[in-house]
This record gives structure tokens, C-alpha cells and sequence, in this order.
């Protein structure tokens, strides 16, 4: 299913897990160089930094080829442009495969830029080919393509779009009910977004899955986001209000208020609790967002005075915090720690990694080829940025 | 490194005993850091507390006395510096560990706090009188200072700003981008000469291991204010643009083989982007000029575009390939 060498992709993870382990001193130079010996892996990864470029170039290109095509075919109806606009989408996802299969791209920029040209190319072109396409049924389309493209190229923003057209999907259809499907809206997107995190969680336990790990961990924390604002009372009333035109407080009021406040605590409470930073970071984020969502119906106090007061708290709570955490207690200590954060899983270490691997099992380079295959040469950590 | 995969590992004889005991020994006893999310907070804390002060301040200038305002101010700011004077750890031209968490918290406040105070009298009692130049330049003394004697490395990005300030732009990394504002042909100018003594600062920090770690900072507000100054000048003078092309290859080479050298990627890139923008602006210059009786200067340029990005793509991947391969020398 999944487009990478499957086995290049397990070797990658461990040599990950012993890439940081090395890092921490928790392995010997030689244990090291063996696990670098007995995992090899082949793939082009850049530099974080040549992978944004190469980002921006692919997509320049395309544009301006996709400007080319267009020029060519002035003048010609709708319909046409659309089947072109579709052919080129497809020859994009042509490409895309091609550069994983004979220059073993991986993370390297051009793979990120093709898979999301193509997409784009092939919902624009459906657009052109039809007359009116319904709301339902283009985030049904756009659900089809992003599963697919998450399904086949393990892409967490692919992930995140699809969980965000199948949301979609679901508010258009639901809409288009009537009253009494808009009065149950926020209960469905409540109830969607907690059955999607426990099947995410249990999805995320499970080793089959495992190249597709990073795309879960996003769309649990995604499901908590989306489960905490169908609660929240400014959306419940700005939505409401936006689909039957009346202004105005809306039914339940105190239930929206209690979930507003209560989920990013249930959130901290719980990530404290497990120990699991998903729950935690998200918790801190959405606090911010209740606190927006309550000054914008109640000005309890000036901005500026809330700011100060809030300062001050924050300070000396975090200030105390330290000094109490200063010798562990209950598992918790305010010191770094040897653990990867939860950004590591993003493999947001890929930045570091992809400079530090010196060639491994020698792959005859391909010189011929631009973008020739092979390991990633050379290593040794280099300068940082 | 998870234990399943030591044990794994282990299992296949690519790690000893002793590590995979080690290991599990320190799983057994590992603790969840809060590390971040506790400096997070005291951040967020900081600039809550500064922002609010300040809208207090500008709010309230007519009904608190003034006097009032600066002594409750210069409170803050004394007593900041006096705690972060009695905590720090001697100082030395290699980088410092902070005393301790807030240590880094607390000067920030000081800083920001101070500058809060000095255009504070500047505004109700005009001290620097219209000397616009000293009311800048004070401060960024004190932040320079600041930075150097506490090695602080936010504090050093405040006096640079500052610095800029006083040379008479308002440069922060973002708003370059956003504005890219060079409207008037001195700030180009200043912009070069800023942006040059920044590269050569960085240079020399480096060399004399003053404080090496402040290098980057350094040549990055430098780099990027000396590329978008040479790119807004040759964007600005039409008669002489191919100069500055010429100019700003020159200088982009210059400090791409200094990039090379030292291995940074992000040097790299940017470097590279900076002179293919420029090289497509001459392009467009170039087919602007052709006579435009039919489409064929666009569809050029859209064949210049397409080469143009899949070739500097190929570079990049080169380069890439290159500078590992240095590395495993």
C-alpha cells in the first residue's frame, strides 16, 4: 500500500531510535556503527533547510508549466481545461511515483510538493469538468483523494485534510437536513471527535501501522482540537447563526459554557495524570482559546489588567512550579529530560538526522541520474542550521 | 531509544549486555519532564506582564502622575538587574549556563521593562529633546551590554534591532519580509552598510571566540538585511539594476563559500535564493524589453521559470549530496 521500500522505512526508524540513543551516550561508537551496519536503509533525504527549497522550486515549476498548458489551451471551453487540469494531475501523480521508485526520494521536498500538486490539479479539474458540484460531494472527492494519498504516502498534512473533508462532508450533509439535523450537529462532531480519537489511539498501539505513526499522533490531536471547539459557545453560536441567519444566544447555552471551560482543564488534568504530553500540549493551547472566548462575550476586566493579572500568575506559578519540581516529585521534574519530546515523534529530528549519517552500505551512486539514488552520503553532524 | 528495540538489537548481538542493563535501568526510573511547558508559561508570563504594563502606561499618562508611573517602572527594571547581577555566573567570553531556570525570565523583563522606562521619559519629560539619535542609542548600549556581560541571546536580537533603529530602520526578521519597505533610496543604502557591518560583527565574533555562539545571530539579521537591501536596489534604480546584479552575485558568492565552508545548510539556501531572484528579475527585465506583438516573451519567461526552478532544484540536491560528502572526510 504504502509507496516507500517498506524495509528502507523500518531500518530508518530504528537507526532514529539509535541515532538519539548514541546521542545520550546510551551506545558505544560501535555498537552504533554496527546498527548502522546491519540496518541500511536507501533513500534521498535532504536537509531540512534543501527540502523546503526544493519544495518551493517544485512548485514554481510546476506553476509556471501549469501556466504553460493553460496559454496553450485559451480559448477552449470549461470541460476541456478540466480534462486537461485532470491528465496533468495525473502525470504529476506519475512523476511523484517515479521519483520514489527510481531516485528513492523520501521527505526530500519534491515528493511533498508532487503529491499535493497533484491532488490540487485533479479536485480543480473535477470543478471545470462539472457545472456545480455540491458541497457534500467535493468534500466527499477531497475525503477520497486525501485518504489515498495518506494511505499510499504516509503524509500527516494528506492525514489532516482528510480528517477536515470528512468533517466537512458531514456538516454539508447534515445541513442540508434541515432544523432538527442542525440541532444535532454539534453532538455528531462531540461524538465523531471522541470515537475518532479512541480509534486513533487504538490504531496508534497497533505495529502493522507503524510507517503510519506520525499521521495518527496528528489526527488524535486533532480529534481532542475538533472535539473541544463543536463545544465551544463561539463557534456553536457563530455557526448557528451563520446557518439560520438569526443572531443571538442559542439554545443549551450552559452546556456550550461548561464544555468551553471545562475541556482544556479535562485536557491538563488528564495529560498530567497520563503523563502524555499530546493531552497536555493541546490542553495549554486550547486554554488560551477559552479564555479569548470568554472575554469576547464578558469584558470582566480591561485587556491590560487582565494581562497584568495574568502575567503575574503565570510568572509565579511557573516560578513555584520549578522551585517545588526542583527535586522530582510524583514522576515529574522541571529539568530536561533524556526523553524525546513529543515533537520527536514528528521526526522533527530528521532535521539533525539527515546530516549525520555518513554513507553506510557503500550504494553505487547512480551519476547519471540528478537525482541519483543511493544512501544519503556522508555524515557526521554538521553545522546545525 | 525504546527498550523493545534494545532488546531486539540485543537480541541480534549488535548491543551488550551492559547497555541493554543500562537501559533498562534508566527506563525504570525515568521521569516526565515538564521542562518546556514550565519555560513556556514563564515566556508567555513575561511578555503578558511587559504588554500590559505598557497599554497601563500609554493609557493612563494623564491621570497617574507621572512620577508615579516611572518610579513604579524603574522599580521593576532595578529590580530585575539587581537579581540577575547577584545570580549570574561569572563572566567569560565562551558561552555561560544560566545560574539557573528563570535566570534568562528575569533579565528579559529587566530589558524589556528598561526600554518601557527610557521612552517613557522621552515622552512626558522629552530628555534626549529631539535627539532622536541618543534616544536609540542608549538603550541599544545598555541591551548590548546586557547581552554580552548575562550572555543572553534574545536580548542580543533586541539590541541589534535597536541598533537598526538607530540607523534608522525598524527591522525585526518579519517585518523585512513583510514590508521589504525601502521605499527611500538612503534606507537601501543603509540597509547594505548595516547589513555589512552585521556579516562582518558575525565574522569577528567568530574569530576571536567572543562570545562564538553569538556568530549566527549575527550574520543572519546580516545576511538577510544586506540581500534584501542589494535586491531592493536592484529593483528601485532601472538604469543601473544590471550593476547591482552583478554586485549582489559578487557578494552572494562571497559568503556562500564562507557558508560551504562552515556547512550550513540554511546559509546556503537562502543564499541561493537571494541570487536567483535576482538573476529572474534581470530574465524578466531582459524579455520585457522584447517587443510584445505576440505571446512569445511570456511563454519564455514560463520556459526560463520551468528550467530555471528544476535546475537550481538540482543544484540544491547537489549540494546537499556535496556537503555530506565533506563530511565524511
Amino acid at each position: 500500500m504504502i509507496a516507500y521500500n517498506r524495509r528502507s522505512l523500518d531500518n530508518l526508524a530504528i537507526q532514529y531510535e539509535a541515532m538519539e540513543a548514541f546521542e545520550k551516550k546510551m551506545l558505544t561508537p560501535e555498537e552504533y556503527s554496527r546498527i548502522r551496519i546491519a540496518y541500511p536503509f536507501h533513500f534521498y533525504i535532504p536537509n531540512a533547510f534543501i527540502r523546503l527549497g526544493i519544495f518551493v522550486l517544485t512548485v514554481i515549476a510546476a506553476a509556471c508549466a501549469l501556466g504553460l498548458f493553460l496559454l496553450m489551451g485559451l480559448g477552449s471551453g470549461d470541460r476541456s481545461i478540466g480534462t486537461m487540469l485532470i491528465v496533468l494531475g495525473v502525470i504529476s501523480y506519475g512523476l511523484l511515483e517515479l521519483f520514489i521508485h527510481a531516485h528513492k526520494v523520501y521527505q526530500a521536498g519534491v515528493d511533498d510538493a508532487l503529491l499535493w500538486i497533484a491532488s490540487a490539479l485533479v479536485v480543480t479539474g473535477i470543478n471545470f469538468t462539472t457545472d456545480h458540484l455540491s458541497p457534500p460531494l467535493e468534500s466527499f472527492i477531497i475525503l477520497v483523494l486525501a485518504v489515498a494519498g495518506t494511505l499510499r504516502y504516509a503524509d500527516r498534512l494528506m492525514a489532516l485534510a482528510a480528517y477536515g473533508a470528512l468533517l466537512s462532508f458531514i456538516f454539508y450533509r447534515l445541513a442540508e437536513w434541515g432544523v432538527v439535523a442542525r440541532a444535532i450537529l454539534p453532538f455528531v462532531v462531540l461524538a465523531l471527535s471522541a470515537g475518532g480519537y479512541f480509534l486513533f489511539t487504538r490504531l496508534a498501539a497497533k505495529e502493522s501501522l507503524r510507517h503510519y505513526h506520525p499521521c495518527i499522533l496528528l489526527l488524535r490531536v486533532a480529534t481532542l482540537v475538533t472535539f473541544y471547539l463543536a463545544g465551544n459557545y463561539y463557534i456553536i453560536r457563530e455557526v448557528n447563526a451563520s446557518l439560520s441567519g438569526g443572531q443571538g444566544p442559542v439554545a443549551l447555552g450552559w452546556l456550550w459554557w461548561l464544555l468551553t471551560a471545562a475541556v482544556p482543564v479535562f485536557y491538563i488534568v488528564k495529560g498530567l495524570q497520563k503523563k502524555d504530553p499530546l493531552f497536555l500540549w493541546t490542553g495549554l493551547g486550547l486554554v488560551a482559546a477559552t479564555i479569548f472566548t470568554v472575554r469576547y462575550y464578558y469584558h470582566v476586566l480591561p485587556a491590560e489588567w487582565a494581562m497584568i493579572l495574568g502575567g503575574t500568575v503565570l510568572i509565579a506559578g511557573a516560578y513555584g512550579a520549578i522551585r517545588y519540581l526542583k527535586t522530582p516529585k510524583y514522576g515529574f521534574t522541571a529539568e530536561l529530560s533524556d526523553d524525546p519530546h513529543l515533537l520527536a515523534d514528528l521526526h522533527v529530528e530528521g532535521i539533525i538526522l539527515a546530516e549525520s549519517f555518513t554513507a553506510v552500505a557503500a550504494q553505487p551512486a547512480d551519476p547519471g541520474v540528478s537525482f541519483g539514488g543511493g544512501t544519503t552520503g556522508g555524515g557526521g553532524a554538521g553545522g546545525q542550521y | 531509544m525504546r527498550i523493545s528495540t534494545y532488546k531486539k538489537l540485543h537480541a541480534e548481538g549488535l548491543i551488550t549486555d551492559g547497555t541493554l542493563q543500562r537501559a533498562e535501568a534508566l527506563e525504570s526510573r525515568r521521569l516526565f519532564s515538564l521542562h518546556w511547558e514550565l519555560r513556556l508559561l514563564l515566556y508567555l508570563g513575561v511578555l503578558l506582564l511587559t504588554g500590559g504594563l505598557g497599554i497601563v502606561v500609554y493609557k493612563n499618562i494623564d491621570t497617574i502622575g507621572h512620577q508615579a508611573v516611572l518610579a513604579f517602572i524603574a522599580l521593576v527594571t532595578a529590580g530585575c538587574f539587581y537579581y540577575c547581577i547577584r545570580k549570574k555566573t561569572p563572566f567569560n567570553w565562551e558561552y555561560v549556563n544560566p545560574p539557573n531556570a528563570v535566570f534568562d525570565y528575569i533579565l528579559l523583563l529587566g530589558c524589556l521593562s528598561l526600554l518601557i522606562f527610557l521612552s517613557y521619559l522621552q515622552y512626558a519629560y522629552n530628555v534626549f529633546g529631539d535627539n532622536y539619535g541618543l534616544a536609540t542609542f542608549i538603550p541599544m548600549v545598555i541591551l548590548f551590554a546586557a547581552a554580552y556581560y548575562f550572555d543572553h541571546l534574545g536580548i542580543l536580537s533586541l539590541a541589534i534591532t535597536n541598533l537598526a533603529a538607530w540607523a534608522g530602520i525598524a527591522i525585526t526578521p518579519l517585518s523585512i519580509m513583510k514590508e521589504g519597505n525601502f521605499a527611500t533610496h538612503r534606507l537601501i543604502y543603509t540597509g547594505l552598510a548595516l547589513g555589512a557591518v552585521l556579516i562582518a560583527a558575525g565574522r569577528l565574533t567568530e574569530q576571536r571566540r567572543a562570545k562564538p555562539h553569538f556568530e549566527f545571530t549575527y550574520s543572519n539579521f546580516g545576511v538577510n538585511l544586506f540581500f534584501i537591501a542589494a535586491l531592493a536596489g536592484q529593483f528601485a534604480y532601472d538604469s543601473t539594476y544590471f550593476l547591482w546584479f552583478l554586485a549582489l552575485t559578487g557578494a552572494a558568492f562571497f559568503c556562500y563559500t564562507r557558508a560551504m565552508a562552515r556547512r550550513s545548510f540554511y546559509f546556503v539556501l537562502i543564499l541561493i535564493l537571494y541570487a536567483y531572484i535576482a538573476l529572474s528579475d534581470v530574465v524578466v527585465r531582459l524579455l520585457a524589453e522584447m517587443s510584445m506583438r505576440d505571446l512569445s516573451p511570456i511563454f519564455l519567461g514560463l520556459f526560463y521559470f520551468i528550467g530555471s526552478a528544476i535546475g537550481v532544484a538540482i543544484l540544491l540536491i547537489r549540494i546537499n549530496r556535496q556537503l555530506k560528502a565533506h563530511d565524511s572526510l
